[in-house]
C-alpha cells in the first residue's frame, strides 16, 4: 500500500507570511493521526493542501504518491474530507446532502451512509439548517464516509461541539476507522480528546512541525526530571531539554531521553510524562531552538 | 452537478419563473388589447395611405397606450435582473465555504465551474429569448408604426436582450467570485450594468457607424429611421433657433399662423436631419450584442480562472 500522506519540505506562504514552512512528514497507512497546534500553526493549510484545495508555495505533497492539485481524480475519490466548520447546503435536507455524495462520488455507498445516521437517530428528512452542532458534524462525517475513503481528513471536527457530542462523533470516528480500516488525520487543540482515540502525533507549531511520530514511543521517549533548581544548568549539559518549569527551589525539567535509560543523581526523580504534558512542552518551546526534526521511516520513529 | 445546480437554484428558479409568468399575462392580455384597438382604429391602414383623418388616429392610438409603452421601457432592467438572480446562488456558495465540500468530492473544480457557469449562461441565453420573443410580439404595432431602431424597441428586439442577460450574469459572477460577499458582489454588479448600458445608449451607440446628415427642404425621413439630431439652418450655414425663423416669416408673438414650407424655401432655410438610417439595424444590432459578448466571456474567463488558481 503506497503512504496514504507524505510531505516533503512542505511550505505555504500568503504574501509575506509563511502559513506553513520545512514541513516533512509521513503519515503511515493504518493509523490514526492527531494534527495538534495552537491557532494559526498551519494545521488547516496542511490539510487543504491534502486535498488540493490550496497549492503549496514550496516543496512538496503526496497523497497515495499522486499530487493532489496536478491530480485530483487521482486523489480526490481516495481522500473523506470534513473541512473546518463543517460547511452544508443548510437549506438541503439530510437525504440531499445524502444525494450530493451520491452524485459527485462513483465509489458512494448510500447504504452505509443512510444507515450510519438513522442509527445515530437524525432524522433524513430534516433541514440542515434545522439541526444541532453535533447532527450537523455527525452528517458532515457521514457524507465524507460514504465515498468509502482510504484517507480522512478532519480538520478541527470537534472544536465546536459540547461534550457529549464530542465523544459520540468521536465515537462515530473510531468505529468506523476500525471497521474499514481507515488512516485518519484530524486536527484539534482539544488533546484531552485525541489521546483516547489517536495512535499517531504530529505537534505544528508556528508554521513548523515540532515533532511527529508514534504516541506510544513519543511517550516512551520523554521523561519528566524533578530536581533542585540549583543543578539545572548540570542536567541540561547531560539532557535534551524542551522544557524548564520552576517552583520554588524545585526545578521542573522536560528531556528527551532518545531511547537511553538516563542516568540521573539521586537528587532528581524521574516521572513518566503524559501526552498532554509533552504537547504542551513542545508547544511551548515553538519560538526556542526547534527539535531535529521526526519522521516516520518504517516503524517507530527516528530520533 | 446538473441536479446540484438545479437544487441549489430551486428558490431563485421559481421566483424567476413566478415573476415571468406574471410578466407574459400582462404582455399577453395588454398585446391582445393592443393589437385588436391597432385594427380596430385603422392604424394600419394609414401606413399605406394617409388620409386626412389619420393624424387623428395616429393620436387615438398613442393616447391609449403611450403610457403603457412608457412604462415597459422599465423592463430594460430584466437583464440585470435575471443575471443577479442567476448568479447569486453561486457567489453565496464562494462567501458561505460550501464550495470546500463540493470540491473534495470526487469532482475537479475545473469540471465543477464549467458546468455551473455553463447552465447558469444557459439558463439567461433560455430565459432571454423568451422575453425577446414576448416584447417584439408585444411591440409589432409601434414597430410598424415607428420602427425598431430607436430604443424604445432596439433594446427589446433583436439580439441584445440576450447580450445583456448574459453580460449580466457574467458580471454577477466575476465580481462575486473575486470579492467572496454577495451582497457588495450585487450592488456593484447593479452599478456597474447600468454604467455600461445607459453609457454606451447614450454615447456610443448614435456613433457606431457615423450617422447620416441629410438636409431636405420637406422633411422628409422614413419612419423606421432612427432620428438623432433635427434642426433648421439658413442659406449661410448657420442654425437657427425657432425664434429667428418665426422672426424670418414674420410672425409675430401672439398671432395664429403656422410656420409654411413656402416662407422656409422662401428664405432658403432647410431642415438638417442626423439620422441613422433603418437598414443598420441589424449591423447595430450585432456591434452592441458583440461588445456586451465580448466582456461576458472575458468576466466568465476571470471567474474561471479564478476559481481553478486563487480561491482555496
Amino acid at each position: 500500500m503506497t503512504v496514504p500522506l507524505q510531505t516533503t519540505d512542505l511550505g505555504k506562504r500568503y504574501g509575506r507570511q509563511w502559513a506553513l514552512r520545512d514541513c516533512s512528514l509521513t503519515l503511515p497507512p493504518g493509523r490514526v493521526g492527531a494534527l495538534v497546534g495552537p491557532n494559526g500553526a498551519g494545521k488547516t493549510t496542511l490539510l487543504q493542501m491534502a486535498v488540493g484545495l490550496t497549492a503549496p508555495s514550496t516543496g512538496s505533497i503526496a497523497v497515495f504518491g499522486a499530487a493532489p492539485r496536478q491530480h485530483p481524480l487521482r486523489v480526490l475519490p481516495r481522500v473523506g474530507f470534513v473541512a473546518q466548520d463543517q460547511p452544508l447546503y443548510c437549506g438541503f435536507s439530510v437525504a440531499e446532502m445524502l444525494t450530493v455524495g451520491r452524485k459527485l462520488n462513483a465509489r458512494w455507498d448510500d447504504t452505509l451512509a443512510r444507515t450510519r445516521l438513522t442509527r445515530l437517530g437524525i432524522p433524513l428528512d430534516k433541514k440542515v439548517g434545522a439541526l444541532s452542532g453535533g447532527q450537523r458534524a455527525q452528517v458532515a462525517l457521514a457524507l465524507a464516509l460514504g465515498k468509502r475513503p482510504d484517507l480522512l481528513l478532519l480538520d478541527e471536527p470537534i472544536a465546536a461541539l459540547d461534550p457529549l457530542a464530542r465523544r459520540e462523533f468521536l465515537h462515530t470516528l473510531t468505529e468506523a476507522a476500525q471497521a474499514e480500516g481507515l488512516t485518519v488525520l484530524l486536527s484539534s487543540h482539544i488533546i484531552a480528546d485525541l489521546e483516547r482515540i489517536c495512535d499517531y502525533l504530529i505537534i505544528l507549531s508556528a508554521s513548523r512541525v515540532q515533532l511527529a511520530g508514534d504516541i506510544a514511543a513519543l511517550v516512551a521517549q520523554h521523561r519528566m526530571l524533578v530536581g533542585p533548581r540549583a543543578e539545572v544548568a548540570a542536567m541540561a549539559q547531560e539532557h535534551s531539554v524542551i522544557q524548564t518549569g520552576h517552583s520554588g527551589t524545585q526545578a521542573t525539567l522536560l528531556v528527551r531521553t532518545n531511547g537511553r535509560v538516563a542516568v540521573v543523581p539521586h537528587s532528581w526523580a524521574v516521572q513518566e510524562v503524559a501526552l498532554e504534558e509533552l504537547v504542551l512542552a513542545y508547544l511551548g518551546q515553538q519560538l526556542t531552538e526547534a527539535p531535529e526534526p521526526t519522521a516516520y521511516r518504517g516503524k517507530g520513529v527516528r530520533a | 452537478m446538473i441536479w446540484l445546480t438545479w437544487r441549489q437554484q430551486r428558490l431563485e428558479a421559481m421566483i424567476g419563473g413566478a415573476l415571468l409568468a406574471v410578466l407574459a399575462a400582462f404582455l399577453l392580455v395588454t398585446g391582445l388589447d393592443m393589437a385588436s384597438s391597432y385594427q380596430h382604429l385603422g392604424v394600419a391602414a394609414c401606413l399605406t395611405s394617409y388620409t386626412p383623418t389619420c393624424g387623428a388616429i395616429d393620436s387615438a392610438f398613442r393616447d391609449q397606450y403611450g403610457t403603457l409603452s412608457n412604462a415597459v421601457v422599465w423592463l430594460n432592467l430584466l437583464p440585470l435582473f435575471f443575471g443577479i438572480l442567476l448568479a447569486a446562488p453561486f457567489d453565496l456558495e464562494l462567501e458561505q465555504g460550501t464550495y470546500r465540500l463540493v470540491w473534495t468530492q470526487s469532482i475537479t473544480r475545473t469540471r465543477w465551474v464549467a458546468l455551473k457557469l455553463g447552465l447558469l449562461v444557459a439558463a439567461a441565453v433560455l430565459i432571454s429569448l423568451a422575453l425577446t420573443a414576448l416584447l417584439t410580439w408585444w411591440r409589432t404595432p409601434f414597430d410598424q408604426l415607428d420602427g425598431s431602431f430607436a430604443p424604445h424597441g432596439f433594446d427589446f428586439e433583436g439580439t441584445v436582450q440576450v447580450a445583456y442577460t448574459v453580460f449580466a450574469v457574467a458580471l454577477g459572477l466575476a465580481v462575486g467570485t473575486l470579492l467572496r460577499r454577495t451582497i457588495p458582489a450585487v450592488a456593484i454588479s447593479l452599478v456597474g450594468f447600468l454604467v455600461l448600458r445607459l453609457g454606451l445608449e447614450g454615447w456610443a451607440r448614435p456613433n457606431y457607424v457615423p450617422p447620416v446628415v441629410k438636409t431636405t427642404v420637406p422633411d422628409a425621413l422614413k419612419r423606421s429611421d432612427w432620428l438623432l439630431d433635427q434642426y433648421l439652418q439658413n442659406r449661410a450655414g448657420q442654425q437657427l433657433s425657432f425664434l429667428d425663423v418665426m422672426r424670418t416669416c414674420g410672425i409675430t408673438r401672439g398671432k395664429q399662423v403656422s410656420l409654411s414650407n413656402s416662407c422656409l424655401s422662401q428664405h432658403g432655410i432647410v431642415t438638417v436631419l442626423t439620422y441613422q438610417p433603418a437598414d443598420r439595424f441589424w449591423q447595430f444590432q450585432g456591434i452592441e450584442s458583440a461588445i456586451f459578448l465580448g466582456l461576458a466571456a472575458g468576466l466568465l474567463a476571470l471567474t474561471i480562472w479564478w476559481v481553478r488558481e486563487r480561491i482555496a
